[in-house]
């Protein structure tokens, strides 16, 4: 197994330092196995290992620090209750998951996730995604490149989820959009109610003076739909008194 | 008086935008031969992006109907089944047409007098 470089010893930084890096770094080599996981994942018995590695080790240089005549006993001390309960209690509950910690991040299980967020709707992809983690003959995927498809899976099920939300706002937009009534009222609408408020306020004269806010707001709100309608590639019917005209043109 | 705000606006089709990851997908769909058509690993394989970006652009252009799937059949016992994928005749045409403006593009670009406004 290959492991990360040490510490060097010569690099100017006291003695404690050193220590407490050195047990940082030998606890970072089991816990993050360069080489690989252990096959099988994770044990319980790895996971204390590597704490009480941490642990003792980084105690025995603060102990040495502050007391540097130390004796050889003292220099491995048995780790505290409570911290030994936490740990604990936490690899149980890892246990009663029926995992150990690493498989979590396997590319089956981010791939059940990425199936779970799709929704029942594309449980289709389930089959889909695992042949494409299964590969092909003589070129099946590595560990890596599978966790990679796999994260690749969930940002794919984030992304459907947000084009199925975006497709339902867009429903009430397009119906308006498709609807030569509705897209009507929505310019004629707004216009109608603002000339009111103008003659109600200021009289007919206003309706005069004011004229240029009713015809902005109209020119806007015509230039939404025709933006809208260019935007989602939306046609509305032809005038019934068009498409009579062509059907007649076309007798 | 007529309100047509029915069904067919709850099933339109979304309007497919060709950029250059749709493009390169329909490229290999087009040229897949169809005693080997093309699946979800071989797109990202030969295009070259990730899952996350080849099958949310397939499902837009399933959506779309550019494109129609079918499942390997019979389904293999060591392994699921493979979802190939096939350019529909609408998708065909939009290919067509999208490649054709493509190159107009780039012939007018190499010759300046075929820009528009371009002097001959």
């Amino acid at each position: 197994m290959k492991t990360m470089p040490t510490a060097d010893p010569g690099d100017g930084g006291n003695w404690a330092t050193r220590k407490f890096r050195e047990g940082f770094i030998k606890g970072g080599n089991s816990l993050f196995a360069v080489g690989g996981p252990p096959s099988g994942g994770w044990t319980r018995e790895d996971m204390s290992r590597v704490i009480e590695e941490i642990w003792a080790t980084t105690r025995w240089a603060t102990t040495r620090k502050l007391s540097p005549t130390a004796k050889p006993s003292e220099e491995r001390p048995s780790l505290p209750g409570w911290f030994v309960l936490i740990t604990k209690i936490f690899l149980l509950l890892g246990f009663l998951a029926g995992r150990s910690v690493r498989p979590w991040l396997s590319a089956g299980s981010l791939t059940w996730l990425a199936i779970l967020l799709a929704g029942h709707k594309r449980s289709a992809m389930a089959d889909e995604w695992r042949a494409h983690l299964a590969g092909w003959p003589g070129a099946e995927l590595s560990r890596r490149d599978q966790a990679h498809a796999a994260r690749g899976f969930i940002w794919a099920a984030v992304r459907y989820r947000l084009e199925d939300a975006a497709g339902l706002a867009w429903r009430p937009a397009d119906a308006v959009l498709r609807s030569r009534i509705l897209s009507n009222l929505f310019v004629w609408g707004p216009v109608i109610v603002t000339l009111f408020a103008i003659v109600r306020h200021d009289g007919r004269f206003g309706l005069v003076a004011d004229v240029q806010d009713p015809v902005a707001l109209g020119a806007f709100l015509y230039g939404v739909i025709r933006t809208g309608r260019w935007w989602r590639g939306v046609k509305p019917p032809e005038p019934k008194a068009r498409r009579a005209r062509s059907d007649g043109g076309n007798r | 008086m007529e309100f047509d705000i029915g069904y067919s606006v709850l099933m339109s089709a979304p309007k497919i935008r060709l950029t250059a990851v749709i493009m390169d997908i329909l490229d290999v769909l087009t040229n897949s031969p169809s005693d080997d058509p093309a699946w979800g690993l071989r797109l990202c394989e030969v295009t070259g992006y990730g899952t996350g970006t080849v099958y949310p652009a397939l499902d837009r252009l399933m959506k779309a109907g550019w494109i129609t799937d079918y499942w390997e059949d019979p389904p293999p016992e060591d392994r699921p089944p493979r979802r190939f994928y096939e350019m529909t005749s609408t998708g065909r045409e939009a290919y067509q047409e999208a490649v054709a403006a493509r190159e107009g593009r780039r012939a007018a670009w190499l010759r300046p007098e075929l820009r528009p406004g371009g002097t001959a």
